[in-house]
């Protein structure tokens, strides 16, 4: 149940992120087959009309396929000093769903944080990758190019994201030197001590062997707290919970997810 | 990585006492750690007429007995693992075990209840949708599972690729997997397609993959799954768990129901 295959996004704008080196390193530590992967979607006719366009002409969708291919080009040639070999898979489909869609075939999903363009038939929409992907997507920030998992921290709570959170982190729980379960507690959490001691074991019982537990009140919100032990204790990657839903099709993240992603500083695995 | 340690619930009836035998002897094909759990929650108070103090203290004290008396229960059917636990806990049996499904890997449940068993209040789906873990559904009758023969029921889902993934453990032990996918006229190629990609992902894990199949049916999905698991002789199916929270009931979709309700083989479901 280890990590076999990693799936790396590769955003139709911009240069490559520092996620791919990430991507590359982690394929190389772990021995997983990587897979880039990425998504554009053609414009309707029905929302082009609007922009007074030609609907998605054929000469349009070949020189998208063409930037496409592009990418995937960029993206061998920036991976050939690690010699590593890369599949690579690029449709006609929002990103997102492309990507959700691709996971059947890899164990974790690698993305870059932020998005080159505003543009969203070309660029990621990262609620609903996390929450329908059905695999922990690991999500990097600007100007991170490594991740060296010397220590890790895990977000606990006592609900289904944050169980799921651990289960589907433990390939990169197992290779971090230490990890540190946080366990945040706002007004009106009943979970005692229990949760944690039962969460410690488990992952003793997976082979961790240096695992440590903070109870933490919640300082002005979740996010503080986190953020403030992240730096307080060196963390590196943080394994947390994604909440969100779906509304009238629409996934929506939940307020902590949303503010978490937006400033954590470091390397986060969410799972839905 | 493997199933380290799994949860199995136990009340202390037969058919209960069924399944324990079951997860027992998954624990020791996995030498995994087996934590078996029950909960029972008192009535409250407006319920038992005329209820005073003493009625609850007592009440209270017969709960105890019980659940310490199903936990030496327990304790004698499992006796062939050596890291075993017994969580006897007051409470509501739905709340109980997703919460204790933090400790473990895998989830082991039925959905009969013992005859003459009236606290029984498990609710498979709620277990299934929450818990965060994959969950093991054995029908009564069933006290042992060698999963020699695997059927992945194969559909374009957020849920079935959890399930797949979740069912490495059985699918690395398993000497025949089978992936297939009940489809709609026309879309063969891509169902074959599809499979085709999840067989290599499985390849990568050691996993080989003998049958891939995809099926058409005028009727149920569900029936027809069921008539090619029986067809094929499957020891387990492995399915996403499909449904969702309606005003604080957990409902499940169509085909995980019928498979949940009518299926006489053991079934792997995730969330």
């Amino acid at each position: 149940m280890s990590f076999a295959a990693l799936m790396l996004h590769v955003d139709v704008d911009g240069e490559l992120g520092g996620e791919v080196r990430i991507a590359a390193d982690l394929a190389g530590r772990l021995d997983a087959h990587l897979i880039g992967v990425a998504g554009w979607a053609p414009m309707s006719v029905f929302l082009a009309e609007e922009v007074r366009e030609q609907p998605t002409s054929a000469p349009h969708l070949n020189d998208m396929r063409t930037l496409l291919e592009q990418k995937g080009g960029e993206l061998r040639a920036a991976l050939k000093a690690s010699g590593r070999a890369v599949e690579w898979r690029a449709m006609l489909d929002f990103p997102a769903a492309v990507i959700a869609r691709e996971a059947r075939a890899a164990d974790l999903v690698i993305v870059g944080r932020d998005r080159r363009s505003a543009d969203p038939f070309r660029s990621l929409d990262l609620g609903q990758l996390v929450l329908s992907a059905g695999r922990p997507v690991l999500v990097v920030p600007p100007q991170q190019t490594t991740l060296p998992l010397r220590r890790a921290a895990i977000a606990w709570k006592e609900t289904r994201e944050a169980r799921r959170a651990v289960y589907d982190a433990l390939p990169l729980l197992r290779i971090a030197q230490s990890v540190v379960i946080v366990d945040v507690r706002e007004a009106g959490d009943e979970h005692g001590p229990r949760s944690t001691h039962d969460l410690e074991q488990y992952l003793r019982r997976h082979g961790l062997e240096v695992v440590t537990e903070q109870a933490r009140r919640a300082e002005v919100t979740v996010t503080d707290t986190l953020l403030h032990v992240i730096e307080a204790e060196n963390v590196d990657l943080l394994v947390a919970g994604a909440y969100g839903h779906s509304r009238v099709g629409e996934w929506i993240f939940g307020g902590v997810t949303r503010d978490l992603l937006r400033r954590l500083p470091i390397c986060g695995l969410f799972s839905h | 990585m493997t199933y380290a340690t799994m949860l199995v619930h136990f009340d202390g009836g037969g058919i209960s006492e069924q399944r324990l035998r079951l997860a027992a002897g998954l624990a020791q094909d996995f030498r995994a750690d087996l934590i078996g759990i029950a909960g029972r929650s008192y009535l409250p108070t407006f319920l038992a007429d005329g209820g005073t103090d003493t009625s609850e203290d007592s009440e209270r004290k017969e709960t105890a007995e019980l659940l310490a008396r199903i936990g030496t229960r327990f304790e004698a059917v499992a006796r062939n693992i050596r890291r075993r636990e017994w969580r006897g806990r007051v409470g509501y049996i739905n709340e109980l075990i997703v919460a204790e499904a933090r400790a473990a890997d895998l989830v082991i449940v039925g959905r009969e209840r013992d005859p003459g068993d009236l606290y029984f209040a498990l609710d498979p789906a709620a277990v299934i949708l929450r818990a965060g873990r994959p969950v093991l559904l054995v029908p009564a009758g069933v006290d042992k599972l060698e999963t020699r023969r695997v059927l992945v029921a194969w559909k374009d889902t957020r849920a079935t690729r959890r399930a797949v993934r979740d069912a490495l453990p059985f699918l690395r032990t398993a000497s025949h997997v089978m992936i297939v996918e009940v489809c709609e006229p026309g879309s063969e190629m891509r169902s074959q397609h599809q499979i085709e990609d999840v067989s290599r992902y499985l390849q990568r894990h050691k996993v080989e993959v003998a049958v891939k199949a995809f099926l058409q049916t005028a009727a149920s999905p569900a029936q027809e799954l069921l008539r090619f698991a029986e067809d094929e002789k499957a020891d387990l199916i492995v399915a996403g768990g499909y449904g969702h929270s309606r005003l604080g009931e957990w409902m499940l979709g169509g085909v995980t129901r019928s498979l949940l309700h009518d299926s006489p083989r053991c079934c792997l479901f995730s969330h």
